[in-house]
């Protein structure tokens, strides 16, 4: 049991480090081989923390080679399209001008009630509110629709442009730490900071969250204890 | 590009390891098979104690290392079959330890066969 506890613990830390390795991308849409990398890694630890016939090592080292080698496709395909295309496929415009090509559908085996559904995760329910859509490589289906029906902006209804209105508020304190990257993106120092909570008669410890934007307006929320 | 130069690293470290645990499979196979065969050349009965002896100790010291990424099954096999060796010896029973080491020569022969890649391991079956 220890053996198998302590396993656990060894695979946990070497697949963090792997997804970590495999960067951000990795986590949020996956491309297919990214899928695949992902399976097997998956599949490989638990065989490693089960098997206890089986060296720890033999385990742990197929995930680093694999991981290794997805990063190490990863860069070549990002200088060269042709492989890219090959590990990664292409997309593929499934509307084109409000009509839709059946034929690539029908290639890419996504039947009409797949596209709705995807319109519908869009809160798209008419078919001709779409001016194109494309199957993206990660199979995600991207939207855009017709002018007629597209979410108004300030700049379609002429409303003048405020540039300082662009950034969003910046958490420069969390849970009572300093948040330093996100000072320097405000463009203020700590001294500043200081200042702002001193007029509140606060210490940095009080504060749950204090928020800057490029307006120099703050938000301070205090700590609740 | 940190991340390329990781992994570069990491494979490399993995080819490294990969390379000098098969050359320790060879340095171990090869020294059990050479005391097998002094053992089964063996007239003399104090020389054959003494080699059994030496062979048992060798193979824990080998083993030692081996656990580390060789598959356990198959180091089990190879302890059980070379813990029988001394007392066939001891017993003079020169026919079954013949078998004997004939057996953990094949077992030996098989381990060695796993280790280096080939289109037999690679492809079809270990």
């Amino acid at each position: 049991m220890l053996v198998i506890f302590f396993r656990s613990i060894i695979v946990y830390f070497v697949v963090i480090f792997a997804v970590r390795l495999m960067g951000k991308r990795q986590l949020g849409e996956l491309q297919p081989s990214e899928l695949a990398i992902t399976i097997l890694i998956s599949n490989i630890a638990t065989l490693s923390i089960e098997e206890i016939d089986t060296p720890v090592f033999m385990g742990l080292l197929p995930i680093l080679t694999l991981v290794s080698i997805e990063v190490i496709v990863s860069v070549i395909n990002l200088h060269n399209p042709r492989i890219r295309r090959i590990f990664s496929g292409s997309p593929v415009v499934v509307i084109q001008y409000g009509t839709i090509d059946q034929a690539k559908l029908h290639m890419l085996r996504y039947s009409v009630d797949d596209l709705l559904s995807q319109l519908r995760t869009q809160n798209i329910f008419d078919v001709s509110e779409v001016d194109f859509a494309v199957v993206e490589t990660t199979g995600q289906l991207t939207v855009y629709q017709k002018y007629s029906h597209r979410t108004v902006t300030p700049e379609v209804i002429g409303m003048e442009d405020i540039p300082k209105k662009d950034a969003p508020p910046l958490p420069v304190i969390c849970h009572g730490h300093m948040n330093y990257a996100y000072l320097a993106l405000t463009g203020k120092d700590e001294k500043w900071i200081m200042q702002q909570l001193g007029s509140h008669n606060l210490n940095i410890t009080q504060v749950y969250l204090m928020t800057v934007d490029k307006e120099d307006n703050i938000n301070i929320i205090r700590e609740d204890r | 590009m940190n991340r390329l130069a990781i992994s570069i690293i990491l494979l490399i470290i993995i080819v490294i390891v990969s390379v000098a645990t098969t050359m320790d499979i060879h340095f171990a196979v090869t020294d059990l098979e050479q005391q097998l065969l002094e053992l089964k050349e063996a007239e003399d009965y104090q020389l054959a104690i003494d080699t059994s002896t030496k062979l048992t100790d060798s193979w824990t010291s080998h083993e030692d290392r081996l656990v580390l990424y060789v598959n356990h099954q198959t180091l089990d096999q190879l302890t059980i079959a070379l813990a029988e060796v001394p007392a066939l010896v001891q017993f003079q029973e020169t026919a079954f330890l013949h078998s004997k080491i004939d057996a953990i020569l094949e077992l030996l022969d098989d381990l060695w066969k796993s280790t280096v890649p080939n289109y037999r391991n690679l492809l079809f079956i270990q």
